[in-house]
């Protein structure tokens, strides 16, 4: 085996993905290659690097909650993941429409209130609907309806004169 | 004398299929089985706990309303951790990382330096040291890469359930894992040099 050949197999080594009879073909490369040693023993080293952190402690029910849930129906779908970004933005939507609602019922509760003191009966109208004509033709009924009484005293008054 | 006499280990797929009965608690010893691999491999996208958190949950979740859809040719952790990664690629998409990065990667060539220089963990180094430098490494390397080695260097995935997981060929978890160590030792080196020593040839 030489280098060309070697070299690609050299991770596949390190990664114990190689299989048995490439494996036995490669070590008396190794062996004898300081250069593919050099890139084997570089690997290796760099596994160094990835040590296992400390396992994190699963939250207490956590099985059940999920489980409970799935089976409720909850697919995950619609899920939205919690980021500080996205919960700031949902507060400012919620304003934002805590907002328009306000200005909606002000609106709605301004046009009631004006609604309620424009004179609604329908008397009132049919005055406000009167010519001129008309309003003169109801005071001389209401003058003559005034003198009426008058007129009757009057004739008690002849009748009692002439006894 | 005492006869211990011990449940055998129920298989996932008989859970799988109980649970697909509607059997709560046949789920829920699937998500018990799986949590914790789960929440560490969530633990490498995101340090916050409470998005570890939704990711696992969320993945558990989707896991159970799709579970009709497994086949049983893969194993049943390999078909979940397949939903995690889609599930912490979606996660990451919304924090605005994106996941589609370019395979070629034109910083790093096949064959160069790297393979001269060991870039080893100073010994007076705590773990806990190790680790916050290896997840600022990573933190800053295209996902498609990073997913490998999580996979492989943490996780222990052989290739071909790599390959299972992402949905790609072996030649191609080969190719990306070889990218991805590259690209790790280059940007390692890049921001600690003092690592770096020199192989006698």
């Amino acid at each position: 085996m030489n280098c060309h050949t070697a070299r690609p197999l050299v991770p596949l080594y390190v990664d114990g993905e190689l299989g048995e009879s490439q494996s036995h073909a490669l070590r008396p490369h190794l062996l004898e290659c300081p250069a593919c040693r050099a890139v084997a023993q570089e690997q290796k080293t760099l596994k160094a690097w990835f040590v296992p952190s400390a396992p994190i402690a699963v939250p207490e029910g956590f099985a059940a909650r999920v489980a409970r849930r799935a089976i409720a129906g909850d697919t995950g779908e619609g899920f939205e993941f919690s980021s500080r970004e996205e919960q700031q933005g949902s507060v400012t939507a919620w304003v934002l429409q805590a907002v328009a609602v306000a200005a909606l019922l002000l609106i709605t509760l301004s046009i009631a209130i004006r609604r309620q003191e424009i004179p609604q009966s329908p008397e009132l109208k049919a005055l406000e609907a009167r010519s001129l004509a008309e309003t003169v033709q109801a005071l001389d009924e209401l003058n003559r309806a005034e003198d009426a009484p008058d007129a009757r005293g009057g004739a008690r008054e002849d009748e009692g004169t002439g006894e | 004398m005492v006869l211990r006499m011990e449940a055998a280990p129920v298989e996932d797929a008989d859970l799988v299929r109980e649970a697909l009965t509607g059997n709560q608690l046949s789920f829920q010893l699937l998500v018990e089985r799986y949590q914790d691999r789960l929440f560490a491999l969530a633990r490498h996208y995101t340090r916050n706990l409470v998005e570890v958190e939704d990711i696992v949950q969320d993945t558990f979740l989707k896991a159970f309303s799709r579970l009709s859809s497994f086949q049983h040719q893969s194993s049943f952790y390999t078909w979940l951790y397949r939903i995690a990664t889609n599930t912490i690629l979606d996660f990451l998409k919304r924090r605005g990382r994106s996941p589609i990065q370019t395979v070629e990667d034109p910083d790093v060539t096949i064959g160069e330096a790297p393979s001269r220089t060991v870039v080893r963990p100073d010994g007076r180094l705590q773990e806990e040291e190790i680790a916050r430098i290896t997840q600022e490494v990573l933190t800053q390397m295209p996902e498609i890469f990073r997913t490998v080695l999580v996979l492989r260097e943490f996780e222990g995935q052989s290739y071909q359930e790599i390959a299972e997981i992402l949905e790609i060929s072996i030649g191609t978890v080969e190719s990306r894992l070889f990218r991805a160590r590259a690209r790790f030792k280059q940007k390692l080196l890049i921001k600690y040099p003092e690592f770096a020593q020199g192989v006698p040839e």
